[in-house]
């Protein structure tokens, strides 16, 4: 019994030494992929206040290793990017039913 | 019959021109506040606000913007380097200058407002051109709005220039499309909730709003340009800025002014 | 009239004559059993109030709040202007699906409140 206990103690920190590189690499693809997502808002000229902020923030937070915390403020950036187009798609006709006639 | 009832509503349902849109924009501000005469848009909040209109009237007993008039004035006597003056790139009499402006400048394709005008008119005798938030620039529009007083907003959108039509139907667009995070268009405050109350602050029509900047405004203790008052809004609503002076806002502002034809130059003004 | 009353059993009587208070004690149970508990009204309120969360002073009437505005209508018998709780969340989360031109931010949708500070604003909203 104790050496395979031992044997699953060093399975664990295997993968857990394993996965912080591949945690990291992650992040840098949610990063790119919530800043592409940013770029297409701002095209269609429908980027919101904070989403440029909240990605500086996030790359700040990855450098300093706190991935949780950079994970988040991506998650937040992009669903901000995301309805940004959202929105823009919407208006691209909502607006001519405000018209004043 | 039928076709021909079709026939009658169809220039109104399937191309409403800019002078219908204006029509339609006064006469909604107009049936909103039946008491207050079309010139008195120009006045801006303290037109439909009696409450801070009496505030207001005091401050222009001694107006805050005095001395960005007389800094604007001798900003614009002072030679260039090389000799030549504002005068010799604005041809139109001092009074008329403002009026010319916003326009749609044909040979470049766009919107030439009078921030612009002025920068160029430096650039073209080598001179640097002015920051669009620079202090030196507004103070100049305020004394240029200041010799205009009494001259009327003639935004001028001709037949024959498909590009000022394209550029008006642009900030036609921007004007009526809701953006940033709190999802709101310029429209949804300053048509559909005029006069009612944000807090404590009353929304002021759109009719009328270009034709007193730049504004001093007490809280934020200095003069701003009417595109320095959309960079705020367009912040307000969560939305990223665009740069002064940028397509978005010179659009907006021939749009804007288009829509205030035919009222009184009364800039530079007080806001709070 | 009187005499077909008199006829009738006597807990019948008995329950006529008290409907009132019968019907003001039914209505205690149920607003005690749906009631929110107190933390959680005074989250709701805090949420409803900060102007970087809620902020719906900006634009409506709340009983004793400061400088309302008044874009919106006031907010007020909430439970019986909106008897359904998930009406209501629609309403806050995202009033443009029921009007695309509502000048109410989409709260949730456009990330400005969770579902859950939703849903402690509701619970504020229920005893105004």
């Amino acid at each position: 019994m104790a050496p395979a206990h031992a044997s699953n103690i060093a399975m664990t920190i295997v993968i857990a030494l394993l996965a912080a590189p591949v945690l990291a690499e992650d992040i840098g693809a949610r990063l790119a992929e919530a800043e592409d997502l940013r770029q297409k808002a701002a095209e269609a000229g429908y980027e919101w206040l904070e989403t440029a902020a909240l990605l500086e923030q996030a790359r700040e937070e990855a450098e300093k290793g706190s991935l949780d915390n950079a994970i988040a403020l991506i998650e937040k950036a992009r669903l901000q990017a995301e309805a940004a187009l959202t929105q823009a798609e919407r208006e691209a006709e909502a607006w001519r039913s405000r018209v004043v006639r | 019959m039928a076709a021909f009832l079709a026939a009658l509503s169809l220039p109104c349902t399937a191309f409403a021109g800019p002078e219908e849109d204006r029509l339609a924009f006064v006469s909604f501000f107009q049936s909103r506040f039946p008491d207050i005469l079309f010139d008195e848009f120009a006045n801006g909040i303290y037109a439909i606000d009696a409450d801070s209109r009496a505030q207001w009237l005091e401050i222009e007993e001694f107006p805050p913007y005095e001395f960005a008039i007389e800094h604007g004035q001798s900003l614009w006597q002072k030679p260039f380097s090389n000799g030549s003056a504002y005068a010799d790139c604005f041809k139109q009499p001092l009074a008329e200058v403002r009026a010319a402006y916003p326009a749609f400048d044909a040979g470049r394709a766009e919107v030439v407002t009078l921030e612009v005008a002025i920068n160029d008119c430096r650039v073209a005798n080598d001179e640097t051109p002015f920051a669009y938030d620079a202090s030196e620039l507004i103070d100049l529009t305020a004394y240029l709005g200041y010799t205009a007083r009494g001259k009327k907003i003639d935004v001028q959108i001709p037949a024959d220039e498909p590009g000022a039509l394209a550029a008006y139907e642009y900030g036609k667009r921007f004007y009526y499309s809701k953006r940033g995070q709190l999802n709101f268009a310029c429209a949804d405050c300053h048509v559909t909730s005029v006069g009612m109350r944000v807090r404590a602050d009353r929304l002021s029509a759109s009719l009328g709003h270009p034709t007193h900047f730049p504004v001093y405004r007490s809280k934020l203790g200095g003069m701003i340009s009417l595109q320095q008052r959309f960079f705020g809004c367009v912040r307000d609503v969560r939305a990223r800025p665009f740069e002064l002076q940028s397509t978005e806002y010179r659009n907006l502002e021939f749009f804007l002014a288009y829509m205030s034809n035919g009222l009184t130059i009364n800039g530079p003004g007080a806001r709070k | 009239m009187h005499s077909t009353f008199a006829n009738r059993p006597h807990y019948i009587r008995w329950a006529t004559g008290k409907a009132p208070a019968l019907a003001a004690l039914l209505l205690l149970l149920a607003s005690t059993a749906g009631a929110a508990s107190d933390t959680r009204v005074a989250e709701g309120k805090s949420l409803a109030t900060e102007r970087s969360k809620g902020n719906c002073l900006a634009c409506h009437m709340i009983e004793d709040g400061e400088l309302p505005g008044n874009l919106g209508p006031p907010l007020l018998a909430m439970k019986v202007r909106f008897p359904s709780r998930s009406t209501l969340k629609e309403q806050i989360c995202n009033a443009t699906i029921r009007n695309r031109d509502s000048r109410m931010p989409p709260f949730c949708q456009h990330g400005i409140l969770t579902e859950d500070e939703v849903e402690l604003i509701i619970d504020y909203l229920y005893t105004l």
